[in-house]
């Protein structure tokens, strides 16, 4: 049957890389600040960094990376406003602003910042319908819901937004199928399900489930939509959500672990997207937040909502809501 | 007007000019990249101030130009010619031209579509024949970049926006001329699920118009029914919609069975069940046995070339219709 699939081949990966994977991750901020590659993914650092120092806290490894220039690095990209840029002289964005906070988490050093102005950039970006801005400018998407309420939640000042107002708008973006899109009408989305459902106390439980177990293909890997080729990132957009849902064994858990182990560069370290691509930080950390999620003996495990090590969230004493689900 | 640009692959040999125009065509030759890329990412994270010479503004004009160009992720260089605009030095309309050029070298970049979004949100207030010229003209370009990648949500996406912003009294004919016009694109791209999202956002703009009753809403739909008939005169514009739903759900019966293995199409197909079961009000009873039925016997037909979906769309259909 022609499915849009990879094959994993004979040669791949079947044990998790761990040593790999941490040099991988430690020497990919090492280069050349000069570079023109370097340049080229500025725009998005302060995420490269909450992705690889993430991977790593779950590798129970976080103290190779230099704690003091990152902290130092986060700091420097606070604006007067309170919003936080992937990296000094670019503009700020919820996008950062949460990939900033989560660093802090992970080094339990909120207080570097100023809180109070990021509570206050946060909940500027709110508008009358609920719904979240991204910017100043002024687009709209439910990922940006998820970043305020998550940046939020972590300083603890959920109480500086209408809540109820965000609930009701993330609603309006449920379709038929059980799905969420970035806006009300849009298509549904691994990626801006987790978003919502992370944002949410309450699902249409088994529909949307299913909507989401049917992401994973012959080969094991998960797809964000229908007809598209698996990618690791989706073992955690999918993998989140379901457990959110509490439905993580609609998947198979062993057919996906031989998937992203597949992805494993087993000569540079680090995970891919697909077998045989090249690794980056980014499906690193999604990669092995996946296998921490079904529970692998060898990482620390995850939080589901907030995607830290939940040593962290405990540790600042976050509690989440279960979800009703029907 | 410049429509497509692009980088070749070259190596440098020799001093010479690295542009290559190409009928209404441009590209720069790729050893000439780290040089320009890195000058203009200096120049926009080196003018983060309120008062410019008119130097300063041209060269910024020109190097966020490059910016944006050879790098569409780079938001802030985005933010800079909003700045721009702001202050009255760049105009809208011919942004619009510029991250035109940017999807051409990468049609689903979707902060190029997001700047879109923010330089029509700025002209929206215009008189009534720009922004249907408008709305025409983002439809089309989104038509063009879904054809260029396939699976292009970013377009996809920028197209449902288009329709619901750009006029709140968008006429019911430009709806059904949409429709017509994704339901061949569909028939051509049977694993483009979010061609097929699109055209459920049609249909039900179209179902919240067939419950307002009017002479040009009947009209309309009557005219979008793939084969109408004499009968249809006699109903309301909300039964015509129910016709056309039903239309349509053989219609994608057609396509399941000519081009099996498509879990987008099957997908599609749940839209329209589930809409004629739950999400009408106003209509002639629909027989939900008899609806039932035909999907099992769909999906016992598909048994042998297409187990995977129809097994799982039988399944769906029990569980939730």
């Amino acid at each position: 049957m022609l499915i849009k699939d990879v094959v994993l081949g004979e040669d791949a990966p079947k044990a998790l890389l761990l040593e790999k994977h941490k040099e991988f991750l430690l020497s990919y901020g090492k280069k050349s600040h000069m570079d023109y590659e370097h340049k080229m993914t500025e725009y998005l650092r302060m995420s490269g960094y909450y992705w690889g120092l993430t991977a790593l806290s779950l590798m129970g490894d976080l103290e190779h990376a230099g704690k003091e220039e990152i902290l130092n690095f986060v700091q420097e990209c606070q604006n007067p406003c309170g919003g936080i840029s992937p990296a000094p002289g670019h503009d700020p964005h919820l996008l950062y602003t949460l990939s900033a906070v989560q660093i802090l988490c992970l080094y339990d050093a909120l207080d570097i910042l100023d809180k109070e102005a990021i509570v206050k950039y946060v909940s500027g970006l709110q508008q009358d319908d609920g719904s979240f801005a991204g910017d100043k400018w002024g687009e709209i998407d439910t990922r940006f819901s998820f970043c305020a309420l998550a940046c939020l939640s972590f300083v603890k000042r959920l109480d500086a937004v209408n809540v109820d107002k965000a609930v009701e708008y993330i609603l309006q973006c449920m379709n038929f199928d059980g799905g969420f899109g970035c806006r009300p009408g849009s298509e549904s989305h691994a990626g801006q399900i987790y978003c919502c459902l992370g944002s949410l106390d309450l699902a249409k439980g088994d529909l949307l489930g299913w909507w989401l177990s049917e992401r994973q293909l012959p080969s094991g890997g998960l797809n964000g939509r229908p007809e598209k080729l698996p990618d690791v990132c989706y073992s955690w957009w999918v993998l989140a959500s379901l457990s959110m849902l509490g439905r993580l064994h609609w998947i198979d858990h062993d057919l996906l672990r031989s998937f992203i182990l597949a992805c494993q560069d087993s000569e540079t370290g680090g995970i891919s997207d697909r077998p045989g691509d090249i690794p980056d930080p980014f499906h690193t950390l999604f990669g092995l937040a996946g296998l921490s999620l079904f529970g692998d003996e060898h990482l620390v495990p995850i939080h589901p909502v907030f995607c830290l090590p939940y040593p962290v969230i405990d540790r600042l004493g976050i509690q989440t809501q279960s979800l009703h689900v029907g | 007007m410049t429509e497509d640009f692009d980088i070749i692959p070259r190596e440098s040999r020799e001093n010479r000019s690295p542009v290559v125009c190409i009928g209404h065509n441009v590209a720069l030759e790729s050893w000439c990249i780290p040089y320009v890329y890195s000058h203009a990412h200096h120049m926009m994270l080196g003018f983060k101030k309120s008062k410019l010479t008119i130097d300063e503004i041209e060269g910024l004009k020109l190097w966020s130009s490059m910016a944006v160009l050879l790098n569409p992720d780079f938001h802030s260089a985005w933010n800079q010619r909003k700045d721009l605009i702001m202050a009255g030095h760049l105009s809208p309309f011919s942004d619009l031209q510029i991250s035109q050029l940017s999807l051409s070298r990468k049609p689903k970049s979707a902060e190029t579509f997001s700047h879109r979004r923010w330089l029509l949100t700025r002209v929206i207030h215009q008189d009534c024949t720009t922004m249907e010229r408008l709305l025409r003209q983002e439809l089309e370009l989104c038509g063009k970049y879904a054809q260029r990648e396939a699976n292009n949500i970013h377009a996809w996406s920028h197209r449902i926006w288009s329709v619901q912003h750009l006029d709140p009294n968008i006429p019911i004919s430009l709806l059904c001329c949409e429709l017509a016009s994704v339901r061949q694109w569909v028939a051509m791209h049977v694993s483009d699920h979010s061609a097929m999202h699109y055209m459920e956002h049609l249909l039900t703009a179209l179902q919240q118009r067939s419950e307002q009753e009017s002479h040009d809403t009947a009209i309309n739909l009557r005219q979008v029914l793939r084969s109408p008939h004499g009968d249809h005169i006699q109903l309301s514009s909300a039964n015509i919609f129910i016709e056309l739903l039903v239309e349509e759900l053989q219609s994608n019966e057609e396509l399941i069975r000519t081009y099996p293995c498509h879990e987008a199409l099957w997908n599609h197909r749940r839209y329209f069940l589930f809409h004629l079961l739950h999400g009408t009000k106003e209509r002639e009873p629909v027989n939900t046995g008899a609806l039932l039925k035909h999907e099992m016997e769909l999906s016992a037909g598909m048994q042998e070339s297409d187990l995977r979906h129809s097994n799982a769309h039988r399944r769906w259909c029990q569980r939730f219709l």
